[in-house]
């Protein structure tokens, strides 16, 4: 559906994005993990033609982007981090000038404008009132029923959960996991790791401009997860953290308060030698835990080293 | 043309809600009603200034009405309508309004033309219909050196297409700054220094102004000329930015 080759852009000498390349299939719910200025959302602007590359092919459906843009973007959908709209306009007419864009009859327009309202909850009246009067969250869920109403075959969407309250986070968590029944796919990039984690099949992880992981998520859990020892110890924790750090088997090791996360290179080795190096160092053992790491710890592992 | 149905109606619901209409009827119209009154006014108000003799064959006639009219629209009223028109590119760029529109595949080409089909119009009807309120006055309140309805439609055409020349300016100006404001003075700074060049002899009929310049003597001579090369500067101004917008990164 998406094949990305060697994708390269730069803003003067700076480097932004390094040669990146991927694949999506259709249908698929695709990932992209990475900090801010990793380069995820310049990705999403090349990919929805808003602003140029320098180097690098892209391939929508088989065909070539640059030279099909205009009519292959009539099968994307991007929802940008944060939607700006014609503020002047009421959510009813921004829905229609949408459709009229699209080459929709006024008919399926208005047919559409309720499906879509009720698809991201938002009720007839608030349509009625200007766009520029809406919260934060209303111009969210909006941006997503803009991004659905052309039936769309590829979404992209920018951190489309991070302006919602909980309950609305998970009201579009569902609904992304019901566009994959419906054929749609999914390019979705967020800082929220469990989001990610939830809704998504495939995913890559951005880091100064290159891919550094690219992986079915099952794939991914069986290649680098592995479980961390969770630690509490009463007191100072720096001497004991001193005397792991150096030791071979320790990889690394984060620390909240007096709560250690010890991230090991053999797992064996330290089921039967952890426990007993920090006994050995006079520490007193609130709390020792072997926990599954998630996509998270993956993620802090590969990226803030 | 999908894009062109939508963005004509979308820039005529703009104008209407953001009073752009009305902003550019008003820079236009009031000239045109109070140019004869003040001129009627003049030797009353002169009367208190020693030394200031006003010679009443001059000035106090219709034609002189719609030379004053004209001398306000290039100065004033050509302000209302840049500055109403500078904001349409400029701000949809900076305030990354277009990334929905072009997301969805909208045309840069139809999207331009909608903007300047929705302020050319316009301006050409207001212009004609001030310069024919103008001449109404005038009529009212004097009686010498009447101006012929059919040179009040040539003046009417010929300022409009400055103000269109303008209209096409200020777009691509804004296309290419990306700011709104700069782009409007950029625009009137051109236009005002440009009319200096109207007096070199080979270089005269190249400038649009000579379309004001001619409208204010009522004297045509080779208006036509610069009448045809002002619509070739408009259509490359509007060739231009559509090739901005089609290459310009609207996030």
């Amino acid at each position: 559906m998406l094949k990305i080759e060697s994708l390269t852009k730069k803003y003067g000498d700076f480097e932004v994005l390094k040669g990146i390349s991927f694949e999506v299939e259709k249908g698929c719910i695709y990932g992209f993990l990475g900090k801010n200025g990793s380069g995820k959302t310049t990705t999403m602007n090349i990919l929805t033609g808003l602003i140029n590359y320098n180097s690098g092919n892209i391939f929508i459906k088989g065909n070539e982007f640059n030279t099909n843009k205009r009519q292959l973007l009539k099968a994307i959908g991007y929802l940008p981090q944060a939607p700006v709209f014609y503020g002047f306009m009421t959510g009813n007419e921004y829905l229609k000038f949408i459709g009229n864009l699209s080459g929709m009859s006024s008919k399926e327009i208005s047919i559409r404008t309720d499906e879509v309202l009720e698809l991201v909850d938002l009720k007839t009246g608030d349509a009625k009132r200007k766009l520029s009067g809406y919260s934060g969250g209303m111009k969210q869920r909006f941006g997503l029923a803009v991004t659905l109403f052309n039936h769309p075959e590829i979404l992209f969407l920018d951190e489309p959960t991070s302006a919602l309250d909980p309950e609305g986070r998970m009201e579009v968590l569902s609904l992304i996991e019901n566009l994959k029944s419906e054929g749609i796919t999914v390019f979705l990039s967020s800082h929220i790791l469990n989001d990610i984690e939830r809704v998504c099949s495939e995913v890559s992880i951005l880091d100064q401009g290159k891919i550094i992981i690219s992986s079915n998520i099952k794939e991914l859990e069986e290649k680098y997860i592995q479980p961390i020892f969770d630690v509490e110890v009463e007191g100072d924790v720096s001497a004991l953290m001193e005397t792991l750090i150096n030791m071979p088997m320790i990889e690394n090791i984060k620390t909240s308060n007096n709560l250690l996360s010890i991230y090991v290179k053999n797992i064996d080795e330290a089921k039967k030698q952890l426990l007993k190096i920090i006994l050995a160092t006079n520490s007193t053992v609130l709390s020792y835990n072997i926990r599954k790491s998630n996509l998270e710890d993956i993620f802090m592992r590969m990226v803030i080293k | 043309m999908n894009t062109f149905k939508a963005y004509i109606k979308k820039e005529i619901l703009e104008s209407l809600r953001e009073y752009k209409y009305l902003i550019i009827t008003l820079g236009i119209i009031i000239f045109a009603i109070s140019g004869p009154v003040m001129v009627k006014l003049m030797p009353i108000i002169l009367k208190s200034q020693p030394g200031i003799a006003i010679s009443s064959d001059k000035f106090m006639n219709i034609q002189y009405c719609l030379q004053s009219f004209i001398s306000s629209l290039y100065q004033i009223s050509i302000m209302f309508i840049v500055f109403t028109v500078c904001t349409s590119i400029g701000e949809e760029i900076t305030l990354q309004k277009l990334v929905f529109p072009y997301s969805k595949g909208a045309s840069p080409m139809f999207i331009v033309i909608s903007k300047f089909i929705n302020y050319s119009i316009p301006v050409l009807l207001v212009t004609t219909a001030g310069i024919f309120i103008n001449h109404y006055y005038s009529s009212i309140l004097f009686v010498n050196l009447d101006v012929e309805t059919g040179k009040l439609f040539i003046v009417s055409l010929l300022v409009s297409l400055y103000f269109i020349f303008n209209i096409s300016l200020v777009l691509f100006l804004s296309s290419l700054i990306k700011k709104s404001l700069p782009a409007g003075i950029l625009t009137l700074v051109i236009g005002y220094v440009s009319a200096a060049f109207i007096k070199i002899p080979q270089l005269g009929k190249f400038v649009p102004y000579k379309l004001i310049s001619d409208s204010s003597a009522l004297t045509f001579k080779e208006t036509t000329f610069t009448a045809f090369f002002t619509v070739v500067l408009i259509v490359t101004f509007i060739i231009a930015t559509v090739y901005r917008m089609n290459h310009i990164e609207v996030i």
